[in-house]
C-alpha cells in the first residue's frame, strides 16, 4: 500500500528533468502566440457599463504599451457578442462601430480609449477591445468584460396611449352622436 | 348648386355606416402604427424624425386608398341607380355635378387629415417639428389627393362602372404606390428617376423627407416637390374636361 | 293659341341608326298633349330633346320661346316624370323636395311652404319613412312632386301610370286633369291608350322616329280609313261555323252564362250578313248598335300592327 501511495523517487527522476529541459526550450513560442508583452488593454468602465435599453453609456478602456520598444500602426476597435443568442452584433446599430488608431505609443505610454454605445436591445454581452497592429500578424484582445442591458418597458412613451385608445373611441361616440341627431330630426 | 350637391354627397358618402367604419379602421391603423412606433424596443429607439416619417407614409397611403375605393363610385352610383337624369332635368350644369362631387372627396381626405392629427401630435413631442410637418402634410396630400380625384372621376366618365373605375383606379395607385417606397438604391436608373419626378406620391415623400430629415421648411425650398405635384393636378384636370366634353357631346345619360 | 312647344324636322341618331327622322309637330298652350307610338318609335328621345338631355342632330325646338340651347332656361319652367324611376332611397320625402329645390334656386321660406303644400296635395305629409321604403305608388306620386316644385308651365311625364293598380292609375289622372285645368300644359307619353283617349285633348303618334298622325281623337279617327263596327249582344255562344266565315271580322268576345257579345267590324250589308247567319242558328239578339273606333284601333291602324284578341 505505502509503494502504491508513494512510488519510487529516484526512478522518475530522469524523466522529469528531460520535460523540464523542453519546456524551458519550447516556451517562447507558447508564450508568443498567447500572449504578447507589449501591449495592455483594460476596459475601465467594466463595473459602470450596464444599463437599459435606449441609454448611451461611453466605454472607456486605456492601452498601455509595457515593452521596451515604442509600438506604431495601432487600430483598436469594439466587439460585442450577444450571449443568449450565441451571435455577434452589429455595432452600427448601437453606434459603435468606429475605429481609434494610434500612430505610436512608446515605452510605458498610456493612451485612454473611449466609445459611446448606444444600447439598442435588451440581453447579456461580452464586449473586448481588440487592437490590430500594423507590423504584428497577430491582433491584441483585451479581457473580457460581461455586462447586461434591461428591457425598457415603458406602456405609455409620450402619451400615445390615451391618443392610440382614445380617438377610436372619441371617432364611434361622433358618429353615434350625428346618428342619434339625424335620427331625433327626422 | 354645388354646394347642394357636396351637401348631398358628404351626407349620402360620408355620414353613412360604411364612411363611418372606414375611418374608424384609419383611426385604428393610426391608433396602431403609433402604439408600435413609440412602444416597440426597436423602433422606439429611432429617431423622431424617423418615426414621423414613417406615420406620414401610412396616412398618405390610407388615405389615397380610401379616397380611390370612394371617389370611384361617386359619378357611376348617379348613373346606375339611374338618378342622374333627374339631376340633369334641373338647371344644374353637368360641370357643377362634377365639381359638387370631386369636392365631396376632397372633404374625405381632410377627414382623415384631421382623425391623423393628434397622432401626429404624440409623435413629435419634443420636437419643433409639428407646426411644418402638418402644413406640408396638409398641402402635399391636398394636391396630391385631388389629382387622383380629378383622374379617378375622368375614368368614371369614360368607363360608366364602378367596378372598371374602381379596379383600373387602384392599379393606377399601386403603380405610383410602389415604386415610391422603394430605396433610393433602386432609383439610381434614369428611368427610374425619372418616373419618381412624375410619381405625385414620390414627389410626396421626397418634400416630406426634405423637411424632417433636412429641415427645409419653406415652399420655395420644397418647390422641386410641389410643382409636379400641381402640375400633375392640371393634367388631370385636363384629361377631366375633356371626358366631360365627350360625355355631353354624346348626350349625358348615354 | 300660343304655341308652348314647337319642334321642327328633328333629327337625331345613335350610332348612324336614326332614332328620330324628321319630326315635327306643335303643343299649344294649355294642351294636354298625349305622345304615342310603339316600343322604339322615339318618344323618350323626343322627350330627352325636349327637356335637354340629349342634343339633337338636327332641327328646331323651342319650348315655352327658348330654343334647345338655353337648356337651364328650358329647366327652369319645365318639371319632367321621367323614365328612369331613380331616386334617393335614403332621402325621405321631404328631404328629397327640399334636395330638388335647391337645385331649382327656390329661397328657403317659399321651398319649405311649396314642399309642404305638395306633401299634403300628394297625401305624403306625415309620412316620415325613407324612400327605399315606399310602394311604387307612393314613389310615383313623390316623382309627381318633385316634378311640380319649382311650379312649371309645361310638365312633361313619360309613362306616369305604368305600374299603378286602377286605383293608382285614377288617382294620378285626376290629378294631372286638375294640374292641366289650373293652366299647365301637359305633355304626356303613354303606353296605355285608354289613359290617353280619357285625357289627352290632342294626340301625336309616331312610329320609326316619324310623325304619323297628329290632332284630336276625332281628327285622327278622320285620318284613318278604319272600318264601322258593330256591338252585338246574342243568346248562346258562336257556333264552330262562325269562326271560319266571319272569323277575321270577329274580335273583342265577351261570354257570360248563356249571353255573348262581341264586336263585328265590317260595313253594313256585313253586318246584316252576320245578323242573318245567327238567326239561322236560333240566336236571339239582345242588343245590336254602331260603335265607333277606338284609339286603340286608330293606333294599331296606323302604326301597321295587327289587333289581338
Amino acid at each position: 500500500m505505502k509503494k502504491m501511495i508513494f512510488p519510487d523517487i529516484k526512478n522518475c527522476l530522469p524523466g522529469l528533468v528531460v520535460i523540464s529541459i523542453f519546456g524551458l526550450l519550447f516556451s517562447p513560442l507558447w508564450a508568443d502566440s498567447i500572449q504578447p508583452s507589449q501591449l495592455i488593454m483594460t476596459i475601465l468602465s467594466e463595473n459602470t457599463l450596464s444599463g437599459v435599453a435606449g441609454d448611451f453609456v461611453v466605454v472607456e478602456a486605456q492601452i498601455q504599451n509595457i515593452g521596451n520598444e515604442p509600438v506604431s500602426g495601432i487600430t483598436t476597435y469594439l466587439t460585442l457578442c450577444d450571449r443568449e443568442n450565441k451571435l455577434p452584433v452589429d455595432l452600427e446599430d448601437w453606434s459603435a462601430e468606429k475605429g481609434l488608431f494610434i500612430g505610436t505609443i512608446e515605452p510605458g505610454q498610456i493612451f485612454p480609449l473611449t466609445w459611446k454605445i448606444h444600447f439598442v436591445k435588451a440581453g447579456d454581452y461580452s464586449l473586448a477591445i481588440i487592437a490590430i497592429i500594423e507590423t504584428e500578424s497577430n491582433p491584441q484582445v483585451s479581457s473580457l468584460t460581461i455586462f447586461k442591458v434591461s428591457p425598457k418597458i415603458n406602456l405609455n412613451p409620450g402619451y400615445v396611449l390615451p391618443v392610440a385608445l382614445g380617438m377610436p373611441v372619441i371617432l364611434v361616440l361622433f358618429f353615434l352622436v350625428i346618428m342619434y341627431y339625424r335620427k331625433q330630426n327626422k | 348648386m354645388i354646394l347642394t350637391i357636396w351637401l348631398k354627397e358628404i351626407r349620402e358618402e360620408l355620414f353613412t355606416w360604411k364612411s363611418m367604419l372606414w375611418l374608424l379602421i384609419v383611426s385604428l391603423l393610426y391608433s396602431l402604427t403609433s402604439y408600435l412606433l413609440l412602444t416597440n424596443k426597436e423602433l422606439s429607439l429611432l429617431d423622431q424624425t424617423e418615426l414621423l416619417w414613417l406615420f406620414s407614409k401610412i396616412v398618405i397611403g390610407a388615405a389615397f386608398l380610401v379616397v380611390t375605393i370612394n371617389c370611384s363610385s361617386l359619378i357611376n352610383n348617379e348613373f346606375e341607380k339611374e338618378t342622374a337624369e333627374s339631376l340633369f332635368l334641373t338647371p344644374l350644369h353637368f360641370s357643377g355635378f362634377i365639381a359638387g362631387k370631386i369636392l365631396a372627396s376632397i372633404t374625405l381626405w381632410f377627414y382623415i387629415f384631421l382623425i391623423s392629427i393628434p397622432y401626429i401630435i404624440v409623435i413629435t413631442i419634443g420636437t419643433n417639428l409639428i407646426g411644418p410637418f402638418l402644413l406640408f402634410l396638409g398641402i402635399l396630400g391636398t394636391i396630391g389627393i385631388t389629382g387622383i380625384i380629378l383622374f379617378i372621376t375622368g375614368l368614371s366618365l369614360i368607363f360608366r362602372s364602378t367596378k372598371n373605375t374602381l379596379t383600373t383606379s387602384l392599379i393606377f395607385l399601386f403603380a405610383f404606390a410602389v415604386p415610391a417606397m422603394f430605396s433610393t438604391t433602386l432609383k439610381i436608373n434614369p428611368l427610374a428617376q425619372f418616373f419618381a419626378k412624375i410619381n405625385p406620391l414620390d414627389n410626396i415623400f421626397g418634400s416630406l423627407d426634405n423637411v424632417l430629415v433636412d429641415y427645409q421648411l419653406s415652399l420655395a425650398q420644397n418647390f422641386k416637390f410641389i410643382f409636379p405635384l400641381i402640375l400633375f393636378c392640371l393634367i388631370m384636370l385636363i384629361f377631366l374636361i375633356f371626358t366631360a366634353k365627350c360625355t355631353q357631346k354624346r348626350g349625358g345619360l348615354k | 293659341m300660343e304655341t308652348c312647344i314647337s319642334v321642327k324636322n328633328l333629327k337625331k341618331s345613335y350610332h348612324d341608326q336614326p332614332a328620330l327622322n324628321d319630326l315635327s309637330f306643335t303643343v299649344e298652350k294649355g294642351d294636354f298633349f298625349g305622345f304615342l307610338g310603339p316600343n322604339g318609335a322615339g318618344k323618350t328621345t323626343t322627350i330627352r330633346i325636349l327637356t335637354g338631355i340629349l342634343n339633337l342632330d338636327n332641327g328646331e325646338i323651342t319650348v315655352a320661346g327658348f330654343l334647345h340651347k338655353e337648356r337651364e332656361k328650358i329647366a327652369q319652367i319645365i318639371g319632367v316624370v321621367p323614365e328612369s324611376r331613380g331616386m334617393y332611397e335614403w332621402m325621405t320625402a321631404r328631404e328629397y323636395l327640399d334636395f330638388f329645390g335647391r337645385l331649382y334656386r327656390i329661397p328657403p321660406s317659399k321651398r319649405k311652404s311649396k314642399s309642404d303644400s305638395l306633401l299634403k296635395q300628394f297625401d305624403l305629409f306625415s309620412n316620415k319613412k325613407k324612400i327605399g321604403e315606399y310602394s311604387r305608388g307612393m314613389r310615383q306620386r313623390l316623382s309627381l312632386a318633385k316634378a311640380l316644385i319649382n311650379n312649371p308651365q309645361i310638365l312633361f311625364l313619360d309613362e306616369p301610370t305604368l305600374g299603378l293598380d286602377p286605383q293608382g292609375q285614377e288617382d294620378i289622372q285626376n290629378l294631372l286633369l286638375e294640374l292641366n285645368k289650373n293652366g299647365i300644359t301637359i305633355f304626356l307619353s303613354s303606353h296605355l291608350l285608354h289613359e290617353v283617349s280619357y285625357l289627352c285633348s290632342r294626340i301625336a303618334i309616331i312610329n320609326e322616329g316619324k310623325l304619323v298622325a297628329e290632332g284630336s281623337l276625332d281628327e285622327l279617327h278622320q285620318k284613318t280609313s278604319l272600318q264601322e263596327s258593330y256591338f252585338i249582344k246574342m243568346t248562346g255562344n258562336i257556333l264552330p261555323d262562325t269562326d271560319k266565315t266571319f272569323s277575321d271580322q270577329i274580335s273583342k268576345i265577351s261570354s257570360n252564362a248563356d249571353i255573348t257579345s262581341f264586336v263585328f267590324s265590317g260595313d253594313i250589308i256585313q253586318a246584316n250578313q252576320m245578323l242573318n247567319f245567327l238567326h239561322s242558328q236560333n240566336h236571339k239578339i239582345l242588343e245590336f248598335r254602331l260603335q265607333g273606333s277606338d284609339l286603340t284601333d286608330i293606333f294599331l291602324s296606323l302604326t301597321e300592327k295587327k289587333r289581338s284578341n
